[in-house]
């Protein structure tokens, strides 16, 4: 069996936690693909914390395309 | 990651360069009797990596306090002339495991100490050698491009901080003896740092920072577009402008309590760092009082003893003298009385008138009765008869020595036999007065012996305080000054950070309670055209509810792995201490306090531990917290220890080297708990991947080791 890595582990953590989302009318989908992306960025700045804002500035556009 | 060799050359007791360890995955032990070249061997894996070893009385040592120790003998021995040159390095091969995106690298780390023969004095004082620092290098092959690498100095040592991060570290390399140097759990901060690395809590908190990040902007987005839909256009952007305000002065806030909190951390740090160093240079403060104390004490006995000594002597001595005096003033007393009776003796002598005379007493009463008393017979004045009976008068004349000059000198003599009689009667006091005096004389020597006994044993003290930590009683109680006062200051500024932390706590408050209000009122404000969908406002809903989940993911998951550590501990010791009746009880780890506890199974504390109970719970813990890390970061790190059973006894020893051994991936541990004898048996153990044995040994056949020939070897018994 593959080994959970940081990034399935969040995800992970992170769709228990979406399980109870129902306060939108947007799909759960998106949602997931929305932190699967934050995810993603987290890891990217897991090396250097100075990419922090960057990593966010990506993030609020990929939010705002995927919407 | 695992070791894949280590290589010695001319390292403390390994002399030569044949010494090879070659490593495998799993239980890897090392094992010897007492001086076969155990901890040098540990210290080897130590050296090359942090350019010290731990030594036992004096902690850690660095390459330039150990100076040419670090070289073998046998090869300073055999060095023939001036300019000799004799290499000292370790070389250790690592293999990083493939990560996500990376394929596994080989690191060839080598550190190597040079020393050259300065003269043929005695080849074991360092005096006789040049020494230098020592140099790292790493070699690797780039996964970029593919071209060798060879990473020195400061690059060097952060590939070392890269493979064995150092937060992680005092877990991976573990000394028995260093155990509670290495790993305090006493203090807070230890495990705490720990699980901040395994786990994923700093993760959790740059995701907040980003989702919240993106709230702001998202949400100040929203309120732009819905403000050009408001029925009131100039209240709504109004109290957007308002929110926006409180908004980034949350924003301030938030940066300042962060920079704060790392300040208050790095001073709670350094406050623990103080306080360790307070507590291990305790003895010195105390015993260089303990010192001034007992001198000062001795100068004042030795003033007083020279005051009795010297001023009170001139003033006994002349008692001393009158004393002395005391026989012969004795003798010319008993002349004198002599002297008296032989005098009276004369006087008596001369005095005796003829048996026919009667005395002058008797005549003059005859003469004035005109009558001689002894015929009775009358005698008339101026008769011829009374002539007769006066002439008897004055009829002796007095002896020379009773002239006036002599009875003078004689009233002398009567004068001075009268003083000489004060004298002897005051030679009683004189001599209790002498005899107190020597008595108090006595008492402060002996007072005085034993403060100097007492400054011995606080002298002796001192020096095995030197030899074990190398540093002299001044200068270490100079340090625990200066470190009481950086105690006292850090203390000071930790108070202060704390009271500036909750100050922009409150404000945070504050400002989150105007803002809900603020957007309480602007959600009052009508829209004009209900049927436009905001897509920012959407999307805020989102991020609103993501930024509030991660935080309870943190909070959980920071919970739950402190759970893990605990259970996983608890595994652990179980087995252990299943197989060794004298210790119960289950681990426990204190959530407030962080302390490890031995607890029953109502959770109530026992009290009963002792120290080898105590050792085994850390190290079940550490083995807990490497495991975790091996699952959690998917690193695994190879677990080396020196020493680590030697509070237990053989039944526990094996029990922890098989939990150890299904616990990392790659573990080496260095003991000398198991006999010459028992290799057989422990070779055909499943659970031991790899066994070696060290011996020490000579080439010239002599039994008693010598240092100039003797050295240690290592043999692969299962490899």
């Amino acid at each position: 069996m593959k080994k959970q890595t940081i990034n399935d582990k969040l995800l992970e953590s992170i769709t228990k936690a979406t399980n109870n989302f129902s306060d939108t009318s947007l799909d759960k989908i998106i949602l997931l693909e929305i932190s699967k992306k934050l995810v993603d960025y987290v890891i990217e700045v897991d090396s250097s914390y100075t990419k922090e804002s960057g990593a966010a500035t990506s993030l609020e556009n990929d939010l705002y395309h995927k919407i | 990651m695992l070791i894949k060799s280590i290589k010695l050359k001319n390292f403390q007791c390994y002399y030569g360069d044949k010494h090879k360890i070659n490593f495998t995955e799993g239980l890897n032990i090392i094992t010897g009797s007492i001086a076969s070249g155990k901890s040098k061997l540990f210290d080897a894996f130590y050296w090359v990596l942090n350019d010290m070893i731990f030594v036992t009385g004096k902690e850690w040592v660095s390459t330039k306090g150990l100076g040419i120790s670090l070289v073998n003998d046998k090869a300073k021995y055999e060095s023939q002339s001036v300019d000799d040159l004799i290499e000292t390095s370790v070389e250790m091969v690592v293999n990083t495991t493939a990560g996500r995106n990376s394929k596994p690298i080989e690191y060839t780390i080598r550190r190597e100490y040079l020393i050259s023969r300065r003269s043929m004095k005695d080849c074991f004082d360092s005096s006789t050698w040049t020494t230098s620092t020592s140099t790292l290098t790493v070699e690797y092959v780039n996964q970029k491009n593919s071209n060798h690498e060879i990473a020195q100095g400061q690059e060097a040592k952060e590939i070392i901080e890269n493979l064995f991060p150092s937060k992680i570290s005092p877990y991976i390399w573990f000394q028995g003896e260093a155990l509670d140097k290495l790993i305090d759990f006493d203090n807070k901060g230890t495990l705490r740092k720990a699980i901040d690395y395994i786990s994923y809590v700093p993760l959790y908190k740059t995701m907040n920072n980003i989702i919240t990040t993106v709230d702001s902007k998202i949400s100040k987005s929203a309120r732009k577009q819905i403000g050009k839909l408001s029925g009131n256009v100039k209240l709504y952007n109004e109290l957007s402008r308002q929110i926006e305000e409180k908004n980034n002065s949350i924003k301030n806030n938030k940066q300042l309590l962060e920079d704060k909190s790392i300040t208050l951390g790095e001073r709670k740090d350094q406050m623990e760092e103080v306080e360790s160093a307070l507590s291990a240079l305790a003895e010195f403060p105390k015993l260089s009082e303990e010192k001034i104390e007992i001198n000062n004490d001795l100068i004042n006995i030795n003033d007083e003893l020279e005051r009795l000594d010297i001023k009170e002597r001139k003033r006994f001595s002349s008692l001393w003298m009158l004393y002395g005096t005391k026989k012969s003033l004795q003798t010319a007393a008993d002349r004198l009385i002599e002297f008296e009776d032989h005098r009276q003796s004369l006087i008596s002598k001369e005095y005796e008138l003829p048996e026919d005379v009667p005395g002058d007493v008797y005549i003059n009463k005859m003469l004035k009765n005109e009558l001689c008393m002894i015929c009775d017979r009358p005698a008339e004045k101026d008769s011829e008869a009374y002539h007769n009976i006066k002439a008897k008068l004055n009829r002796k004349i007095k002896p020379e020595y009773l002239t006036p000059e002599n009875e003078q000198i004689n009233t002398e003599v009567l004068t001075f036999k009268a003083k000489l009689g004060t004298l002897s009667r005051n030679y009683d006091s004189i001599k209790s007065e002498i005899i107190a005096h020597k008595k108090k004389l006595n008492d402060l020597y002996e007072e005085r012996k034993i403060f100097k006994d007492k400054l011995d044993s606080v002298n002796d003290e001192i020096d095995k305080l030197y030899t074990k930590r190398g540093i002299d009683v001044s200068e270490g109680a100079k340090t625990h000054r200066n470190k009481h006062g950086e105690y006292v200051t850090l203390n000071e500024v930790v108070r202060n950070l704390n009271r500036k932390i909750e100050t922009y706590r409150a404000s945070l408050r504050d400002a989150e309670m105007q803002i809900a209000k603020l957007e309480s009122e602007q959600s009052k404000i009508q829209r004009v055209n209900t049927d436009v969908n905001v897509v920012e406002e959407e999307i805020a809903k989102y991020t609103k509810y993501l930024a509030n989940h991660i935080s309870d993911i943190e909070e959980k998951e920071y919970n739950k792995l402190i759970g893990h550590i605990e259970s996983d501990a608890n595994i652990n010791f179980e087995k252990i201490t299943s197989v060794n009746r004298t210790i119960d009880g289950k681990i426990k780890i204190d959530r407030e306090t962080f302390r490890v506890l031995n607890v029953n199974e109502e959770g109530r504390e026992l009290q009963n531990y002792n120290t080898g109970h105590y050792t085994l719970m850390k190290m079940c813990i550490i083995n807990a917290i490497i495991s975790l890390t091996n699952n959690y970061k998917d690193e695994s790190y190879p677990f080396i220890t020196d020493a680590p059973t030697s509070n237990l006894d053989d039944k526990a020893t094996f029990a922890y080297l098989e939990s150890i051994s299904e616990t990392f991936v790659q573990s080496i541990v260095i003991t000398k708990d198991i006999s010459e004898d028992e290799i057989e048996e422990i070779k055909q153990k499943k659970y031991i991947s790899s066994l070696f044995f060290l011996k020490i040994k000579n080439d010239t056949g002599n039994e008693k080791m010598n240092r100039k020939e003797a050295y240690s070897t290592i043999t692969p018994i299962k490899n």
